[in-house]
């Protein structure tokens, strides 16, 4: 039932003036030709009066930084702008309920907080209900007034916020990830029990100070481990780029004079805001994009004299939307496809489908058509297709999105024992969390250029400088960002770090 | 891509779509009635100057043309061996079969000319007027010559992924490639065999599914809601110059029916009896 009538009833055009739905594919709900129409679409079918469409579009396509791509086809925009559009145009036919599956999965990281304090705002403001599916707490916690969690399709807490992070353990179980500093404070808990649960990041400001023991803070150490990068002496670059140019035949130029080195058995992490050319950048490592100017040379040849499949023992990279790469009948198929075009022998294919189907649980699928599964299971498929060719530098585009965060960081896990075992990896992800757990060194991009390269701490201490890319340090590292005041370093990256640095520093109470 | 709009803000730019289509009409009136390569040089020469004075990109348009080369020259063949017109005493230069038949004359080349600039006209006409009118008001302006707007909206959505639809199928020939699949042979066999074998399944099991996908997000936009009281943003509305351009082109509309009928003009001879009295 939907405001009193019966969804069997009724046709979906009938529904969707009352239920704005934006589902989690961008790809597949964008239907016309420019991007304006497209979000103008929607209320044009409800007959708003233009010049209210006018005024909503303009306002929607500031909002959501699209506004210069209004006239090109929506399709040819960068992930996280396609879902901006889809976002804009769910907003524009301004629904009396807005449904949004997972609204900001490829949005940078101050952009989709600024997507969601804007669609709350925009809720509480024009007094409509507000679902959203999402798997990125920290942002919206603070945000909703009511928390549904759902494990194997039972609802397992109906609450609030407030209620959400004080069970915060038993949600970390079922692979759901409470804000980072509701687990710094869980963490703490043993050592100081009266710790009240921490919701926000403004709290644990407030909060922390109290329980530091400042003359010990004081003349403590004021950063982490300088690390140095360790590659650039004693391993050759894998991938070479040299003045690399790429310009878009519609005449965006997405990359501008580009000069970068990835070594063998590295760890990067490609960050960056929206459409600043992240995914045209890793095209061009495989040979799925040739240099409009310039040259990428992978193992020392130049990419440009290569056949895309003729690198592909050599580079597996991974689509930023899953649905492209799956071309086969079943998910056994699926996992073949590679090693069996490269011709390996039958005995070793049969070895890599069993151990990497073993490690992203799709064995119990092999049968099924790989369009059955939902869109978290295809992504993972996508990836262990890839992995199946054991390529040598692993390039995944947006690995974690639409993955809860156990699944997440199960998935980094296994990249990260690839690269224990020599592997050179590249990831490109938004999610700063987990960039910053694993990756060694981290890449920032900006406008089609590079904007810092270093080491994932260097990179991650410079909060300034992130924002002005739409990206912001993991909270954790924000929070003792806030507090350096009080001696904390700049530059942890990680719960576990940040948890046994407070207990050092710790006033033990009753001692 | 074919049916991809080129932002811009020049004079045909503006122009309201329902002019654009009389424009449509009144060059294919004028490809249809003149034969004279001469006359229809001259008619695809102010097409060209369009091109340029709308600063289309021209390597677009040219890659365009580089795609028709094979149909052109088999077009003109056939129009140089059978004109569809009886030629009074053609100059003939040999026959392809001798001794008699398959003839190569003068006079079947000058019309094959013609036939050709065209057939040129007429597809670089639609393909320029896609390429500066929003597909949208193309549909817009057809229904206000009475298209049901059910069925202009599902051409506007149709149109608009039609590229996407091709990208797409590139996409998965890409991806498969990326895992280690060849299509790039030379032999053209070998790569229509590699087409065959992993693209076809791949592709139409994707525009099906991007079909029920597009059905049912149509759908929770409202699309069946009620689609003939639904408004439009950007209404389309005549200017001065869209009343102006409209005489022109009615005019042109006129004289390209009487040249030819009335006054003899534009037809295929002239240009064959300025090549003969030179020849002379
Ligand atoms: N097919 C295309 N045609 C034209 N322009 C494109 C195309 N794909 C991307 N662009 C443009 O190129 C720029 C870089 O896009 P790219 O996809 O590399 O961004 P990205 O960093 O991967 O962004 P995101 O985080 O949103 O995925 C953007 O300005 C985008 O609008
Ligand atoms: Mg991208």
């Amino acid at each position: 039932m939907i405001r009193g009538y019966n969804t069997r009833e009724y046709g979906i055009s009938y529904f969707s003036r009352l239920v704005g739905l934006l589902f989690q594919d961008p790809d597949s709900q964008l239907v016309c030709p420019t991007v304006e129409d497209e979000v103008a679409f929607g209320a044009e079918n409800y007959a708003v009066p233009p010049e209210e469409i006018k005024r909503r579009v303009d306002e929607n396509l500031k909002l959501m930084r699209i506004k210069r791509y209004r006239e090109r086809n929506p399709h040819r925009l960068s992930g996280g702008e396609k879902q901006a559009c889809a976002l804009a145009a769910v907003i524009t036919m301004l629904p009396k309920i807005f449904v949004l599956d997972e609204p900001t999965s490829n949005l940078d990281p101050i952009g989709s907080h600024m997507v969601l304090d804007l669609i709350t705002s925009l809720a509480k403001r024009e007094r409509r209900t507000l679902v959203i599916v999402e798997h990125k707490l920290a942002e919206l916690l603070p945000l909703v007034d009511r928390v549904i969690v759902m494990n194997e399709g039972k609802i397992i807490l109906n609450g609030t916020p407030q209620d959400f992070i004080e069970n915060a353990d038993k949600m970390a179980e079922i692979g759901l990830k409470p804000p980072q500093v509701s687990l710094l404070a869980d963490k703490l808990k043993k050592y100081i029990p009266s710790i009240p649960p921490l919701l926000t990041l403004e709290e644990a400001i407030k909060f922390l100070p109290q329980i530091l023991d400042r003359t010990k803070v004081k003349n403590s150490f004021n950063s982490l481990h300088q690390e140095k990068r360790e590659f650039k002496s004693s391993n050759r670059p894998v991938i070479e780029t040299q003045d690399l140019w790429h310009v878009y035949p519609g005449g965006t130029t997405a990359l501008k004079s580009m000069n970068l080195k990835i070594y063998s058995g590295e760890y990067v992490a490609i960050v960056g805001q929206n459409g600043s050319g992240k995914t045209t950048l890793v095209k061009h490592f495989n040979g799925l994009l040739k240099p409009t100017k310039g040259r990428v040379y992978v193992y020392g040849e130049d990419t440009f004299k290569k056949r895309i499949d003729e690198l592909s023992t050599i580079v597996g990279y991974c689509f930023q939307n899953p649905d492209f790469q799956l071309c086969c009948r079943t998910v056994e198929k699926e996992l073949r496809f590679g090693p069996e075009n490269v011709k390996l022998p039958e005995k070793e294919i049969e070895k890599r489908v069993k151990d990497v189907a073993e490690i992203f649980g799709l064995k119990e699928y092999f049968n099924e058509n790989p369009f059955s599964l939902s869109k978290g299971q295809r992504q993972k498929l996508a990836v262990a297709s890839i992995l199946t060719m054991e390529p040598k530098i692993l390039i995944v585009d947006e690995p974690t999105t639409g993955q809860d965060y156990k699944t997440g960081k199960n998935m980094m896990e296994f990249y990260k024992r690839l690269n224990e075992r020599g592997r050179t990896v590249i990831i490109i992800t938004h999610d700063m969390n987990l960039a910053a757990e694993y990756a060694k060194r981290t890449i920032v991009l900006k406008d089609g250029e590079v904007f810092m390269d270093g080491s994932t701490r260097e990179v991650y201490s410079q909060a300034k400088k992130l924002e002005e890319t739409y990206l912001k340090p993991p909270q954790i590292t924000e929070l003792f960002q806030a507090l350096s005041d009080y001696g904390l370093p700049p530059d942890v990256l990680t719960v576990d770090e940040a948890t046994n640095y407070v207990v050092e520093h710790i006033i033990h109470r009753g001692e | 891509m074919a049916f991809e709009y080129v932002p811009g803000n020049t004079f045909f730019h503006r122009l309201d779509p329902r002019v654009k289509i009389a424009l449509i009409a009144a060059f294919i009136v004028m490809a249809v009635s003149f034969s004279d390569p001469i006359w229809l040089g001259c008619v695809y020469f102010s097409l060209l100057m369009i091109i340029r004075y709308c600063k289309l990109p021209w390597d677009r348009v040219k890659g365009f043309l580089k795609g028709i080369t094979l149909v052109v020259a088999v077009y003109m063949l056939f129009n140089t061996i059978y004109p569809p017109v009886t030629l009074s005493d053609p100059l003939i230069f040999f026959y392809l079969i001798p001794p008699s038949s398959l003839p190569i004359s003068l006079d079947g080349i000058v019309w094959a000319i013609g036939a050709v600039v065209r057939f040129l006209i007429i597809l670089t006409l639609l393909r320029v007027m896609l390429m500066i009118t929003p597909m949208k008001q193309m549909i817009l302006a057809l229904v206000k010559f009475g298209l049901p707007p059910e069925f202009g909206l599902a051409l506007t959505t149709g149109f608009g992924y039609l590229p996407v639809l091709a990208d797409e199928n590139q996409k998965i020939m890409e991806a498969q490639q990326a895992r280690g699949f060849r299509y790039g042979y030379r032999n053209p066999i070998k790569k229509f065999k590699a087409l065959f074998t992993q693209l076809l399944i791949p592709a139409i099991s994707n525009s099906m599914r991007r079909t029920q996908d597009i059905a049912i997000a149509i759908e929770s936009k409202g699309f069946s809601y009620d689609p003939r009281s639904r408004t439009y943003m950007h209404s389309i509305k005549f200017q001065k110059t869209d009343y102006v351009t409209l005489a022109v082109t009615v005019f042109i509309l006129v004289f390209a029916v009487l040249a030819r009928p009335i006054f003899g003009w534009a037809n295929y001879t002239f240009t064959l009896s300025l090549i003969k009295n030179l020849m002379l």
